[in-house]
This record gives structure tokens, sequence and C-alpha cells, in this order.
């Protein structure tokens, strides 16, 4: 017994080295969180008409507590920000934080750092609905009152990447089990078959459609409106924070799924329900904006390069930077080309591409 | 008492019988291996009573209870298991890799405790100097000693009255070690059975077990061959008939524990 008895040094200096790591995770999701908030303020004062920052704090304390703070500020400014600027921040904040968590949940799960969220079919199938909608929805949208037709395309396409999802899972379902690598397969099948659809649905389009269409293929954060933001901020907000409570289950994942029921996890059912919550916060950001490439796949890339695979810090630090990274991209999007608005998606794939090579390079000592 | 009693254990998947009624014991303070040829249903039986795998027949009684009737995070707190796969996906520290076996402890126990246990356990697996380690760039002996400690710190802090309804599961935790880390695994593991604890291993090498074992279950298609003392357990005989080729036992004067050696 006296062989097994703890090396009590040893164990100080593990709870030192607890409390360093603590403390360096703690600094580096406030690092985050500033540079988040710091990319919030670029975006709503650059633009067409610029807006100073202190006229914003003389904006938003005015129209949130009826406060006139005294700063000097036009009719016209004070639209822009508050029609136009703010919901489209808020939307690609949401947005982004519900791609770069699911990505970052589907990676864990999967064990693969190439999963991301088009993977299961949730953005295909997002896709697939959405195109369905504007080419054949004409002949729906008629039967409907006026101002109904605003929902039905974002409800098309989550309909669709929760369908298309479900497909999937089903087909990966075994007598003892989920069957993670049938799942990949499933999801690959099912994204070319959805592929297929919008092609056929491109192919008999009209010249109008086919404009609607690329916009929504590409992704883009240009119809943002407060509407938009209360259709899909509650349904991300409660799949990401049922996702953080998930967080336990994906660290012990990491071993493999018999070493995390060894743990005493009920891994199918938290299996199913990461699944069903990714499809649900993705199924929400991109029917509001359309497929978004690549935060998925290269948020959780950065956060696990800088914090480790902890994913008690993994998932709110890809919440963090997949915000940030959305309200860069979308800036970058509607500043680059003035007065147009390049679709984000463009702009994510055309910069992220490179600087994850760079990235993947620099991880080899190759640069 | 037996921790762990067997009854006619019967596993059956996709029409063929991969265990036909075993029956065996594991006792506390005594390190059990189980060993055959491959495909005897070594890890097969070890998953089955380790909770993992449902029997299609039989009984299967740990400290006196149905295994059946334990929930997941109860047995996980009475049996911990070192599976044959220790690749990580991504890249982590060694002490959040152990770390991970204090999940079945989360509202049980403080972080001093918890802390402790990854401590200790470290140590008895002789990986404390590469707590700050990122596990992927470290050796496969020392990746499977940081799977061991895991284990470990999941059965932690041992009580004694506690530790003697634990049982320790090691599939085949021998593999991939090079001569000197075979024996200090398994060295360790006896060290743990004098602690109080059962320990299970499935081994290959039919001298580990004769070096290591208290008791013996020897394997062939499923059904359990002999089962009992390492001696008895072992013989030449019953081994050349298993493995279908002749063995025998020598002995030299300066060796405690005989050979068991191919005949030809």
């Amino acid at each position: 017994m006296t062989e097994l008895s703890p090396d009590l040094e040893r164990q100080s200096d593990l709870l030192l080295a607890e409390h360093r790591r603590v403390h360096r995770t703690r600094m580096q999701l406030l690092g985050f969180g500033l540079l988040l908030a710091l990319s919030c303020l670029t975006s709503v004062c650059i633009g067409a008409v610029a807006i100073s920052p202190g006229q914003v704090l003389g904006i938003l304390s005015n129209a949130i507590t009826g406060v006139d703070t005294g700063i000097d500020y036009g009719r016209r400014e004070e639209i822009i920000l508050l029609a136009v600027r703010l919901p489209r921040l808020l939307l690609g904040i949401g947005v982004g934080a519900a791609l770069g968590v699911s990505g970052a949940v589907l990676q864990g799960l999967f064990r693969n750092p190439l999963a991301d969220p088009a993977l299961i079919g949730v953005s295909s199938g997002a896709a697939l609905g959405a195109v369905t909608m504007i080419v054949l929805g004409s002949s729906i949208l008629a039967f409907l009152p006026a101002g109904f037709g605003f929902y039905l395309i974002p409800f098309a396409a989550f309909l669709g990447g929760l369908l298309v999802t479900a497909v999937v899972y089903g087909l990966a379902q075994r007598q003892h089990g989920t069957d993670i690598s049938i799942l990949l397969l499933a999801g690959v099948a099912m994204n070319a078959v959805a592929a297929a659809v919008v092609g056929l649905m491109m192919f008999i389009s009209d010249d109008q459609q086919l404009r609607d269409l690329n916009f929504w293929m590409l992704g883009s954060l240009a119809g943002a409106t407060w509407d938009k933001f209360a259709l899909a901020i509650p349904a991300i907000i409660i799949a990401l924070a049922a996702l953080f409570s998930l967080s336990r289950f994906l660290n012990a994942i990491l071993l493999g799924e018999e070493a995390a029921m060894h743990l005493g996890l009920p891994v199918e059912m938290a299996k199913r329900l990461s699944v069903l919550l990714v499809a649900l916060a993705t199924g929400a950001a991109v029917s509001m904006t359309g497929v978004i490439a690549f935060v998925g796949l290269m948020v959780p890339h950065m956060v696990r390069m800088m914090m480790g695979s902890n994913h008690h810090v993994v998932l709110p630090g890809s919440a963090l930077l997949g915000a940030t990274v959305i309200v860069i991209a979308d800036l970058l999007a509607r500043t680059i080309v003035v007065p147009a608005d390049l679709p984000i998606g463009v702009v994510m794939s055309l910069a992220g591409g490179p600087f994850f090579i760079w990235l993947l390079c620099r991880r080899r000592g190759i640069v | 008492m037996p921790v762990l009693q067997v009854d006619g254990l019967t596993i059956r998947r996709d029409g063929k019988v991969l265990i036909d009624s075993a029956d065996l014991s594991i006792n506390a303070g005594e390190v059990t291996t189980i060993l055959g040829p491959n495909g005897a249903g070594k890890s097969t039986l070890l998953r089955c009573l380790s909770g993992t795998m449902r029997p299609d027949q039989g009984r299967i009684l740990f400290n006196g209870r149905d295994l059946r009737s334990y929930s997941a995070s109860e047995l996980a707190l009475q049996r911990a298991v070192l599976g044959q796969e220790g690749q990580l996906a991504f890249g982590s520290s060694v002490m959040d890799v152990v770390r991970l076996g204090r999940i079945p402890h989360v509202g049980r126990s403080t972080r001093q405790t918890d802390l402790a246990a990854v401590a200790e356990a470290m140590q008895v697996a002789s990986v404390g100097h590469l707590a700050d380690r990122n596990f992927l760039t470290l050796s496969g002996g020392e990746k499977q000693r940081v799977h061991l400690a895991r284990t470990l710190c999941q059965l932690l802090p041992w009580r004694a009255e506690a530790t003697a309804s634990q049982l320790l599961y090691l599939d085949e935790p021998t593999n991939n070690l090079d001569l000197s880390h075979q024996h200090a695994v398994l060295r360790h593991a006896r060290k743990l059975s004098k602690a109080g604890l059962g320990v299970v291993i499935v081994l290959h090498d039919p001298n580990l077990a004769t070096a290591y074992a208290d008791h013996v279950v020897l394997m062939q298609t499923g059904r359990i061959i002999a089962t009992g003392p390492t001696d008895y357990a072992l013989h030449p005989e019953r081994l050349s008939k298993v493995y279908g080729i002749p063995m025998r036992r020598i002995s030299h004067p300066d060796y405690v524990h005989d050979l068991l050696v191919p005949a030809e």
C-alpha cells in the first residue's frame, strides 16, 4: 500500500501547472472576445457612409436607454446603423458562432480533423431546400398572403438541411449503434445527390431565379434584417448552449467510442444529440445566409492549434473566433467593391483557403 | 467470495457462437490472465466481463449483483478498462489525457482529489515526467503507459474496502511494447493486485502469464479449456493441444518460473 501513496511534491506541481493553464486559457478567451469586439466596432463604422465610433456610441445609447449623450449624428447615420449594419452584424456573429462550434463538434465526434458541417449533409440539404423554393416556389407563393413568402425560403432551407441529415444519419444506423464511417460515406453520397438536384434546378430556372440562386449558393449577409435575426438566433443559442454541455463527452470520445463507454458516458445518446444539435445550429445559420464554406473547417483548427483539444475551451473559442471571422469577412465583402456586395462565401474561400494552407505549412515546418 | 462470477455465458453474433457457455470467477487481490490462440474469443470475453457487451445467455454477478443491473456511470466507478485502441485524433497534453479517467467522478469528487488521483496514477505508471508533453509525440511504450495511468486514475483513490470490489481490465497491454516495458506494465499490474484490486489481463505469451499471473483462463474457439492456477492451466500437454504445436516445460535452477517453449 505504501508504494502507491501519492507524491505530494509532484501533486503540488500539478496543481500549480493546472492554475497556470486555467489562467492562460482565460486570457486566450478574453483575447478572442476583445478581437471580436474590435472587429464589430470596425465593421459598424466602415461602409459607404462612415460613422465614427463616438456616433455609434451616441446612437446606441439613445436607442437603447433613451439617454442623449450630446454626440452629434444625423438621421441618415442612425438609420444605417440601426436598420442595416447592426442586424447584419449580429446575424453574422450568430452565424459565425454556429458554424465554428458545429465544425468543432463534428471534428471531435468523428475524430477527424477534416470533418465540417457540410459533411453530414446539412449544408447541401439546406441549399437544396432553398434552391427548390426559389425555382419552384413562385407557384406556392401565389397562394400565400403577402409577407409570408419572406419566411418560405429560410424555412425550406432549414427543412432541407434537417431532412438530408436525417437520411444520412438513418443510413448509418446499425444494430449496435451508429457507424461513423458509414455516416461519412452516406454524407458524401447525399451531398452528391443534393448537388445534382440543385444543378437540375439551375438548369430549369430563369435569369432572375439564377441570380437569386447564385447569391444563395455563395452565401451572403446582405439581406440581413431584424426579422431574420429574430428567427435564426433563438435556434442558434439553444443549439449552442446544448452543444457546450456536451464538452465532456466530446473530450472522452477523443479516446474512441468504447473508451468513452468505459468511462460511463451514454455514448449513443450523446452522438445522436450532437448530430441533431449541429443540424439545428447549422440549419438555422445557413437558412438565413446561404452556404458559407470554410468557417466550420478552419476556425476549430485554428482554435485547436492555439488552445489544445479540451472542448470546454475549444467550443467557446470556436464560437468567438467563428463570429470574428464572419464579421471581418463580411466587412471585406461589402467594402472591397463599393457599392456592390460580394458574396461572403467567395471572400471566405478566397482569403480562407490560402490562409489555411499557410497555417498547415507552418505547422509542418515548411514556411 | 469472488468479485466476478460468470455462469453459462454465451455470445452469438451473425449465427456464430463467439463464446460458448463459459464459467469462471475472478478474485480480488489476484492477477487473472486470459490466454488462447487468435480468434479464441479473449477480447469478446473481456468485453462481456467489463459490461460493454451484453451476453445472449448466462449470468454475470459483479460483487454479488447482476452486471446488467449496473448503470453505465455506476459501473465506471467499479471497473476500468484499458482497451487495445490507443491513438488520439488530436494532440493533447499527457496530463489532459490522464485526467479523462476522472470523468466518472465529476460531481462526486473535488478538484484536489482529482489531481491527487491523476498524480498518483501517473506515478504508478511512471509517466509523471511526461505531464506537459503532447501525447502525439510520445513513443508507443509511453503512450501505452499514459493510457494505463488514465485507466488507473478512474479507480482511485485506493481505499482497502473499496479496492477489493474493483476490477481492472487490460486488453493485451503488452502490445507494441519492448521487452522491458512489457515486464514493467505487468509488474505494475501485479503491484496493484497486491493492493487488493482484481486484475484481468488478456495476454499472448504464456511465459508472461507464468511470471505474473495467479490464475489463468485458457480459451480456444470460444470455449474455456481450462481455468485455474497458472501451473495447472498452462500444462504443456494442454498448450500443445490448444496451440497445435508441441510444447514443453523447462526449468532452470536460476529461474523461479519454468519456461514454456515449443518442443521442436
